[in-house]
């Protein structure tokens, strides 16, 4: 069954892009959960469209490039206008997200081309090639840096930003970078995820992690441990059932979650 | 403690075996038996499958399968699933419609960079009239065909890509199917060529236009996707207004008025139409204007007949027949 499976190239390559998309998803997971920003998250997801929408009208031939600046930009602009205080966060997430979405269904969709982007809501991780690979490599490494590095102060900020503050912790500089990591992380890979399922891959094997650790290794341990999990089994699935890997695996880091939530509750 | 951890690892072995078992059953009910093949032939779309296996005929050791359809929407959002790619790792050729049809075509030369890929539209671009690609209701009115005047070469995209439904043209797609198979199996050259010119003289002379292509000649027609260009060109009908629909499209209010002004300005009698996505619109378009909308097929979706073709054409003729 397995020999077969791995007879062909372009199960290998979607084995090896899951083994580096699950752990980030997982890592990356716990402090989006942590940190309350799920909402933040899925409204990047979505501006995904108008990324490529300005990678249209600009001429650019690879809308990853777009794709990436104009969530970067989005990141960035969200934090800045959160921070300013003026509206609740989720009622800004809400509206911003709203209107990148409608801006980016409105261009793409002129004169009935939608059609042509519309992949990229659902993702297709089997027809990733050996230079996505080689991307997805860089960000894991780029990722695996940064989280080294600042897990200590992004956890004191998502505890008490107060506090961080008075530890001497540079909490906007912080935010923004983190901001900026989910944006690399999401624009990178929602084209073998798709925009539908992303938020769902982020925050479930998290929030799975949540409802039974006690303290933050077993948190980050766990949701890496789920995500992969879920991302293996659901290839596995989907291979052989001739179904959507994308949301094979979310049903499975559902069943998790739900399963989780049962034992967290009776603890 | 202890028993997270061991509720973790129990969690995770019974999702395993539930997953290999449920896949174990799943797969030894609905095997497919794989058939010894010399030649594998994959195509993209019912029409191109339709036409290789009536090139390939009965020639022994060539198995002509089709990508996994899709049972709604159109073939421009398809993407492939693991069976596809099981299947094109497996195959010598695969045929295609081109044009810009299949949106997956970059990623299957990406995957398979040794894969032979015979794309007809590109074959019968430059030879025969194709259609383009409608931008907005002014631009319909002008439509104008590409390949009769010599006109220079467009990028892929900019043309109508529906080319299989003018049996003109699918005829030039039955041939380069033929001579592109031939270069690939020199043993079996003479045999798809005549297999080819064959099933052509056939849909010459099986497509029952019943007089309509002397009916509709000159007569101005509409259009509610832009498949049924070639079947209005196949007859002889101006396209007027076209409004392309499927379940992607939003379509605003000034552009359903000013389709609807298209018909009745130009006394349009019938509007061709798919039932799917068509048909809120069709009845809407049946209420305020005199023009009768008439349900066709676009061969997209088919029962894998190797007669389906001509079977499907035919009744779309007689459907417009009898609304006349």
């Amino acid at each position: 069954m397995f020999n077969e499976m791995f007879s062909y190239a372009f199960m290998v390559r979607a084995t090896i892009a899951i083994l580096l998309i699950s752990p980030l998803f997982g890592m990356v997971g716990t402090m989006i959960v942590q940190k309350r920003m799920a909402y933040f998250s899925d409204a990047l997801g979505h501006s995904a469209l108008t990324g490529i929408a300005a990678g249209v009208i600009m001429g650019i031939g690879n809308t990853t490039v777009s794709m990436i600046i104009f969530g970067i930009c989005f990141a960035l602009l969200l934090n800045y206008i959160s921070r300013k205080g003026l509206s609740s966060s989720d009622t800004l997430i809400s509206v911003f997200a709203s209107c990148a979405t409608a801006l980016g269904l409105a261009i793409l969709s002129r004169g009935g081309s939608f059609a042509n982007y519309s992949a990229i809501l659902v993702g297709d991780i089997l027809s990733i090639t050996y230079t996505e690979i080689i991307e997805l490599i860089i960000l894991f490494g780029i990722i695996l840096l940064f989280w080294c590095f600042s897990i200590n102060r992004l956890t004191a900020i998502s505890i008490h930003a107060t506090l961080a503050k008075s530890r001497s912790i540079s909490v906007r500089i912080m935010e923004d970078a983190f901001a900026v990591l989910i944006a690399l992380l999401v624009m990178l890979s929602i084209k073998w995820v798709g925009i539908l399922l992303i938020n769902a891959l982020l925050i479930l094997p998290a929030a799975s992690s949540r409802n039974i650790s006690d303290n933050f290794r077993e948190y980050t341990y766990f949701s890496i441990i789920f995500s992969i999990f879920s991302g293996i089994v659901g290839l596995f699935v989907s291979y052989f059932t001739d179904m959507a890997t994308g949301p094979m695996i979310v049903i499975i880091a559902s069943v998790i979650y739900f399963a989780t939530y049962i034992y967290g509750k009776d603890r | 403690m202890k028993n997270k951890f061991l509720f973790v690892l129990l969690l995770l072995i019974s999702i395993s075996v539930v997953s290999f078992c449920s896949t174990f059953f799943y797969v030894k009910y609905n095997k497919v038996e794989v058939v010894e093949t010399d030649m594998l032939i994959m195509t993209s779309c019912n029409p191109v499958y339709l036409a290789a296996c009536n090139v390939v005929g009965d020639i022994d050791g060539i198995t002509v399968e089709n990508l996994s359809q899709p049972t709604t929407g159109c073939l421009h959002d398809y993407t492939l699933t693991t069976e596809d790619m099981k299947n094109l790792a497996a195959a010598d050729v695969l045929i295609v419609n081109g044009g810009g049809m299949e949106g997956y075509l970059e990623d299957v030369i990406a995957a398979y960079p040794d894969l032979t890929i015979i794309d007809t539209f590109e074959a019968v671009e430059d030879t025969y009239p194709i259609i383009a690609e409608a931008e907005d209701e002014e631009e319909h009115e002008e439509e104008h065909v590409h390949g009769e005047e010599g006109e220079e070469h467009h990028h892929q995209g900019e043309f109508n890509s529906h080319i299989w439904m003018s049996e003109e043209i699918y005829a030039g797609q039955v041939i380069a199917i033929a001579d592109g198979l031939a270069d690939i199996d020199e043993a079996h050259a003479t045999e798809f060529k005549a297999n080819a010119n064959s099933f052509n003289d056939i849909m010459k002379s099986h497509i029952d236009k019943s007089g309509l292509d002397e009916v509709l000649a000159g007569e101005n027609v509409a259009i509610l996707h832009e498949a049924f260009a070639y079947t209005a060109q196949s007859l002889g009908a101006n396209v007027v207004a076209t409004m392309d629909l499927d379940e992607e499209r939003q379509v605003s209010a000034g552009e359903v008025s000013s389709f609807i002004d298209s018909i009745n300005k130009n006394n349009v009698k019938v509007v061709f139409a798919e039932y799917d996505y068509g048909h809120a619109m069709g009845k809407l378009i049946e209420e305020q204007t005199d023009a009768k909308v008439v349900y066709l097929e676009t061969l997209v979706h088919g029962t894998y007949d190797k007669d389906d073709y001509i079977t499907v054409l035919s009744k779309n003729y007689a459907l417009i027949q009898n609304s006349l």
